[in-house]
């Protein structure tokens, strides 16, 4: 529950902080005729110390862009091919040519995920995490950004059962644990509200309208990657 | 009277099903995917990855159940569960009923399955 009071308001102050545009204008590629349906999701790059944060991120990644109309390959499979190649981090991946992705993946487009900052405190009933992540979508055809956004936000892991002595302790284990699944579902949820939806989406082609993207964090170059 | 209640009752019960239905809004449904592969990535062992698999399975049975699609790379994660655990002539078969569902994944499934040989 706080969790959702904690995302709402970060939504609410996002939304009146600063103006927004439509999906249409602020990524056109996504609207032509590009090809982008088949995602590839490469290896997390992570800025952080949290050596467990790519896991999680790794974990919840597919559904979200799944439930937005894309065929994501699937990560298991992509993430083993890339570990037998030596690649567990994104960075590992610097310089490679984008076409190389669809030649042996049959890629459309690829997605790169960049964790900034994943910083977890604890305190004594309650605990949260801070989270910045940066999400490029390159094409595989024309190398350019399809879409792209940054987002950093405060998420609440405590869990709230009413009972402070209980909450206690359920806090001191969950916020060590497993809570980071859904916390890191969420991160990808808040972020994919300003994607684009793909072909199996029934509002394919029908969002360009939707006015929720703010250009400041829509802008990442390429040359990056 | 007590019918009147006991069909309110009902009708609640149904909106409160109806909100925390799993089926998302591309109309996939995945149970409890993220838990099992995540558990299976932090901890790699034939218990996780029979796990996971079972999830997988679950998922596809549901699905059929429920009259949805299954979800994208569901039915090539279980051929490559199964062609890493030797069975190489089932994993074709799910790495097929893959590429039927979803025909873009198709290069990639030959691949797979070209390096299953």
């Amino acid at each position: 529950m706080r969790l959702l009071i904690t995302v709402t308001i970060a939504l609410l102050i996002s939304g009146c902080a600063a103006t927004t545009t439509t999906k249409e204008a602020a990524f056109p590629e996504m609207y032509s005729d590009v090809n982008r349906q088949t995602m590839l999701i490469v290896p997390v790059i992570n800025e952080t110390t949290a050596a467990e944060a790519p896991d999680f991120l790794n974990a919840t990644v597919a559904q979200p862009l799944a439930n937005k109309g894309y065929y994501v390959l699937p990560v298991p499979i992509v993430s083993n091919i890339f570990k037998e190649a030596g690649i567990v981090d994104g960075t590992q991946l610097k310089g490679i040519p984008f076409s190389t992705y669809k030649d042996k993946f049959g890629a459309e487009s690829i997605l790169f995920i960049k964790l900034k900052t994943w910083e977890t405190n604890y305190m004594v009933i309650s605990g949260n995490v801070t989270v910045g992540m940066e999400y490029v979508l390159v094409s595989a055809d024309t190398n350019n950004v399809l879409w792209s956004y940054q987002n950093t936000f405060v998420l609440d892991t405590s869990s709230s059962s009413g009972n402070i002595l209980a909450d206690l302790v359920v806090t001191a284990i969950t916020t060590a644990a497993t809570d980071y699944v859904p916390v890191a579902r969420r991160v990808h949820a808040n972020a994919v509200t300003t994607l684009p939806v793909g072909e199996y989406h029934p509002k394919h082609l029908q969002d360009g309208k939707d006015k929720n993207v703010i250009p400041a964090l829509a802008t990442a170059p390429v040359e990056r990657f | 009277m007590l019918t009147r209640m006991k069909y309110l009752i009902l009708l609640a019960t149904s909106f409160m099903f109806v909100g925390c239905a799993t089926v998302t809004e591309s109309g996939y449904y995945w149970g409890n995917y993220s838990e099992t592969y995540y558990e299976y990535i932090k901890a790699p062992s034939e218990q996780t990855v029979t796990n996971h698999l079972n999830e997988l399975n679950d998922i596809v049975d549901t699905s059929k159940k429920k009259g949805l699609k299954v979800p994208p790379g569901i039915y090539a994660e279980i051929g490559y569960i199964t062609a890493k655990r030797g069975d190489s002539d089932n994993s074709i078969a799910y790495y097929r009923q893959e590429a039927e569902l979803y025909p873009e994944s198709k290069g990639f499934i030959e691949r797979l399955i070209a390096d299953n040989k």
